[in-house]
């Protein structure tokens, strides 16, 4: 037993995290599908067939063949190419407003947990303002304010997220803050950002690294939602809810119009999903063997 | 307990003043002006001017908001819409039943399908209907919402004919929509309950009434779920808001003349009195649904309970740190 402790390597916590995702097939395969498609998307240009603004309405409402995969819509515009020239909006709207808003939210909960009292109280009475708001609704009404495209969408959703990664990390930061470590570098004089970002920020890693990945799939969700309400992204951007959003007058003859960038959303925020679980199974310390 | 409740009530109070600022707010500085977006171009300055003074739009912003807010408090006035020129209470009171109809029959579903399938999944951990029912758990939470409601349209209403397109006319036009919401919902009260009562089962309590030989059935409804219920309460409670929230996107997939579809409507038209007044609502309704679950946990854990009627400053203080 003891021989077999000396001759463990010492992994750092990354290895470690990797060697338990690794264990987790489905999460695997969640990541592997982000993988493809954001790739396939970002290769848009080199794979697409047709560009995706390429109309020929003598080829109008063709069924999904071995020419158009997944068929051709009212203008005759190849389906497929719209969907990979369209997962670079979704796919972008996603990761950006989830970056931005975790970053702004880390900083908003990490300063709240931080400082405490009164700092705490402020900050957590503004976002309760912008919590009695569902977040959709919330993401409705600014993107009602900015008006339409992609900018809009992607600032309208950030704003409504940003509380929840707030109230994520407030919690796991006022309970390190009373950590002996913290103690001890305030004892050695280190300087509140020096303490915040070097000892605590680190501790709480793994949950904002889980919550943005979920965050990506909802932010997703929530854009291509603004989108079919038509406040979003506007035609002929081809981003998936927009898509969807032109094809219901479609639906009863040419139902594959609404069901293929449905299921790239589908498919995509369930990768996330299944990624995010995976993650957070793996950095848990509680899940070590 | 009563305590309880007024500081929760009196502690709501501040944050819909806030939230009624922060959309008044947005809605002002929302760049257009809407007496052009109204009378055209073409209006005279005068026209332009008599409007603006008829809807209070010449005033100060604070005055402004002041005179909005004074209206909604005491008369429960939200001001004239600028499309119809009707009066936006009483459009909010006759399209705000339908809506609230709609997220109770969603709750229902969410409610009766994900606790019931939480505690099969719980009953059978590791089981391969567990593992079908996770993950079905996740394709239910990222399905789209209006995707789920247009595909459900196709297969029931357009090929099966089972059930109406679209419209509100009668129970039959509730069931499609409310399944939508219902369905996505679901998915999360089921986790909720799912890992909850796995967390009970595992307690000392329920090894107790094993011992004591008490039935499966009793233990996991008597034992297990009654501990398991506040994580549950807490997710049905949020699904209700979000419900709320959710029937915009819902009534426009099905055309169902709720608040949803009049705030969407208001939005393209920009009728700013309409938008605020829906918002508002919807806002308000939120707040009493999470204040709502706030009272239905203390109903359930006495431990809320113990707080706030303890008589001794020791009872208290005991409450607080079990609640925190």
């Amino acid at each position: 037993m003891n021989q077999e402790l000396l001759l463990t390597k010492r992994r750092s916590m990354f290895e470690e995290v990797w060697i338990r995702f690794l264990r987790k097939p489905i999460a695997v395969l969640g990541g592997l599908i982000i993988l493809i498609v954001t790739l396939s998307c970002l290769l848009a240009p080199v794979i697409a067939p047709y560009d995706y603004d390429d109309q020929d309405v003598t080829r109008k409402f063709t069924e999904p063949n071995k020419d158009f995969f997944f068929g051709t819509d009212n203008l005759g515009r190849d389906v497929f190419s719209r969907l990979l020239y369209g997962g670079r909006i979704s796919l972008m709207v996603g990761f950006v407003s989830a970056s931005v808003a975790a970053v702004f939210g880390v900083a908003f909960g990490g300063i709240a947990g931080f400082y405490g009292k009164k700092t705490d109280n402020i900050i957590m009475r503004i976002l309760d303002v912008f919590m009695a708001l569902p977040q959709m609704l919330l993401a409705i009404v600014i993107s009602a304010m900015l008006g339409t495209g992609i900018k809009g969408a992607i600032i309208a959703v950030t704003i409504a997220t940003i509380p929840r990664y707030a109230q994520a990390v407030r919690g796991p930061i006022l309970a390190i803050r009373n950590q002996e470590f913290v103690e001890a570098a305030f004892a050695i004089d280190a300087s509140d950002s020096r303490i915040i970002l070097r000892h605590i920020l680190p501790n709480v890693l793994s949950p904002i690294i889980v919550q943005v990945t979920l965050g990506v799939g909802s932010a997703i969700t929530m854009a291509a939602s603004l989108s079919f309400l038509g406040l979003g992204v506007q035609p002929p951007y081809p981003e998936w809810g927009a898509m969807i959003s032109a094809a219901r007058v479609y639906i009863l003859d040419h139902s594959y119009l609404v069901t293929f960038p449905g299921l790239a959303i589908a498919i995509v925020v369930l990768a996330l999903n299944l990624l995010g679980d995976g993650l957070r199974d793996a950095m848990d310390p509680r899940w070590k063997e | 307990m009563l305590r309880y409740f007024i500081k929760r009530l009196l502690s709501m109070i501040p944050v819909l003043l806030a939230v009624t600022f922060l959309i008044f707010t947005m809605m002002y500085f929302t760049p257009g002006d809407p007496a052009t977006i109204i009378l055209g171009d073409q209006a005279s300055p005068e026209q332009v001017a008599k409007w603006r003074a008829a809807r209070d739009l010449d005033k100060p912003f604070f005055q402004q908001f002041g005179n909005y807010l004074w209206k909604i408090v005491s008369r429960g006035d939200f001001g004239i819409s600028y499309k119809t020129g009707k009066n936006v209470t009483s459009a909010l009171l006759e399209r705000f039943p339908t809506t609230f109809i709609l997220a109770i029959a969603t709750c229902v579903i969410a409610i009766l399908l994900g606790v019931f399938l939480g505690i099969l999944a719980a009953n059978r951990q590791g089981s391969w209907i567990d593992n079908i029912l996770r993950l079905f758990g996740m394709v239910g939470v990222s399905m789209p919402i209006f995707w789920l409601g247009l595909l459900l349209i196709l297969w029931f209403a357009v090929k099966l004919k089972w059930l109406p397109v679209s419209g509100w006319y009668g129970p039959k036009y509730i069931v499609l929509p409310a399944i939508t919401m219902g369905l996505t919902f679901t998915a999360s009260i089921m986790r909720t309950t799912r890992s909850s009562m796995l967390d009970c089962i595992k307690q000392d309590y329920v090894v107790t009434a094993l011992a004591k030989g008490q039935s499966d059935r009793v233990i996991t409804y008597h034992h297990v779920l009654r501990n398991a219920l506040i994580p549950i309460i807490t997710a049905a409670g949020s699904v209700f808001g979000i419900a709320l929230a959710g029937a915009v996107i819902t009534e426009q997939v099905f055309s169902i003349p709720g608040l949803g579809s009049l705030m969407v409507n208001a939005i393209t038209t920009r009728d700013y009195p309409l938008i605020r007044g829906s918002v508002v609502l919807l806002a308000v309704s939120f707040s009493m649904v999470n204040l709502l679950v706030d009272f239905l946990y203390a109903f359930v854990d006495p431990r809320i309970k113990a707080q706030f009627s303890g008589k001794t400053a020791k009872r208290k203080k005991v409450g607080e740190e079990i609640v925190e």
